[in-house]
């Protein structure tokens, strides 16, 4: 004879038809904790940092390739140049300050209406009178949009060494990558140009050998 | 999510293009980025920049003029300018030195046929532009050419 609290034990512990549903407390746990967890790394998406919100069970570290940098360089001189309705070439310096190489694999470009300025002389000091970003001096990068933040793959990935290392920074010339409107002022001649700035690149971590600097690269399309 | 301090829990999330590894560590997750072979869109600061450079506007053409001893026309020819889009000749019939007033323009090619002419002597000069604005100096005058009754010399 099975007594009534044994009967309620037996009834608990059958198999269920189903399969078993979670609570409702279990699933309100876990959309608060997604909650906190999607906008968190969405940040860290955008500021290059990762990060998880407190109380989600964990706590994050930052993990980033920081810091590149990628400047205007006077050396070596571009051997293609500009012209109206042409194509020219673009020289960077490209800085990695991380303990590990850093391979890049693309560009994300302004757009095609973000103008570069001109200036009289290589170090981009004293700015061309008639050329400036905003007469405009119509020169683009090239392949840009009328959208920002477009990507575009180099022809071949670059490593930039880690830092201190031979070969940190790398200097590219982007055969080509510049473009200037064919309506560019009589002033924008034999000018020296600040191109706009990069929206942002496609990066990882890599073991990669370095890339010899100075290198050679492109986008085309 | 409960988090096992015993155990590792590879842990790899997408968004909208960029992915994150890390790993459960003691109750920690611990975001291990970037993940070798994991490619990040990394935004870089206002100043991100490269150089280029443009090419000096082009030197005028070098002009000459000829024409068949029977004909009563003119025909000019010029050097090609790198990377011109087109040219416009000009034309004197006051000397050399004298004044001159556009004979054809827009000209793609480097000759060029005048009409038939009348009486005079004549003098060209051509320019080149590259793309739309950057127009090269005048060439220097042709040697001038006169149109008699029926000759060209």
């Amino acid at each position: 004879m099975i007594d009534a609290y044994h009967a309620r034990r037996a009834y608990r512990r059958r198999p269920l038809p189903y399969p078993r549903r979670s609570s409702r407390r279990v699933r309100v746990v876990a959309a608060v904790v997604g909650a906190l967890l999607i906008p968190a790394v969405a940040i860290a998406a955008t500021n290059w940092t990762v990060g998880v919100a407190p109380g989600s069970n964990g706590q994050a570290k930052a993990g980033t390739i920081s810091n590149l940098t990628i400047t205007a360089t006077a050396s070596p001189a571009a051997t293609n140049l500009l012209y109206p309705g042409g194509n020219g070439d673009v020289v960077v310096t490209i800085s990695n300050p991380n303990t590990f190489p850093v391979t890049i694999t693309g560009v994300n470009l302004p757009t095609n209406t973000t103008y570069a300025a001109g200036f009289s002389d290589s170090a981009l000091s004293v700015a061309q009178a008639g050329c400036a970003a905003a007469t405009p001096s119509t020169v683009t990068w090239a392949f840009a949009t009328g959208v920002s933040g477009t990507s575009h793959s180099l022809t071949t990935a670059l490593t930039v060494a880690a830092s201190g290392q031979a070969n940190n920074p790398l200097v590219v010339t982007l055969t080509d990558d510049a473009a200037m409107g064919s309506t560019a002022p009589l002033a924008c001649a034999a000018t020296y140009f600040s191109m706009p700035s990069l929206t942002a690149i496609a990066a990882s971590a890599s073991s990669s050998a370095a890339t010899t600097s100075p290198a050679t690269d492109a986008w085309t399309s | 999510m409960p988090l096992r301090r015993t155990t590792r829990h590879p842990v790899r999330y997408r968004v909208a293009g960029l992915v994150l590894a890390g790993v459960c560590v003691g109750g920690q997750w611990v975001v291990a980025g970037p993940a070798r072979g994991s490619t990040w869109v990394v935004p870089l600061r206002t100043g991100s920049t490269g150089s280029t450079a443009s090419s000096a506007v082009p030197a005028a053409p070098t002009a000459t003029a000829t024409c068949s001893l029977i004909s009563l026309q003119i025909t000019v020819s010029w050097t090609a300018v790198a990377n011109a889009a087109k040219y416009d000749v000009y034309v004197s019939t006051t000397g050399a030195a004298g004044a001159y007033t556009i004979a054809a323009s827009g000209v793609v090619g480097t000759t060029w046929t005048s009409p038939i002419l009348l009486l005079g002597t004549y003098y060209y000069k051509v320019t080149a532009t590259v793309g739309a604005t950057w127009t090269t100096a005048l060439s220097a005058p042709t040697a001038g050419h006169t149109i008699t009754v029926v000759l060209c010399t």
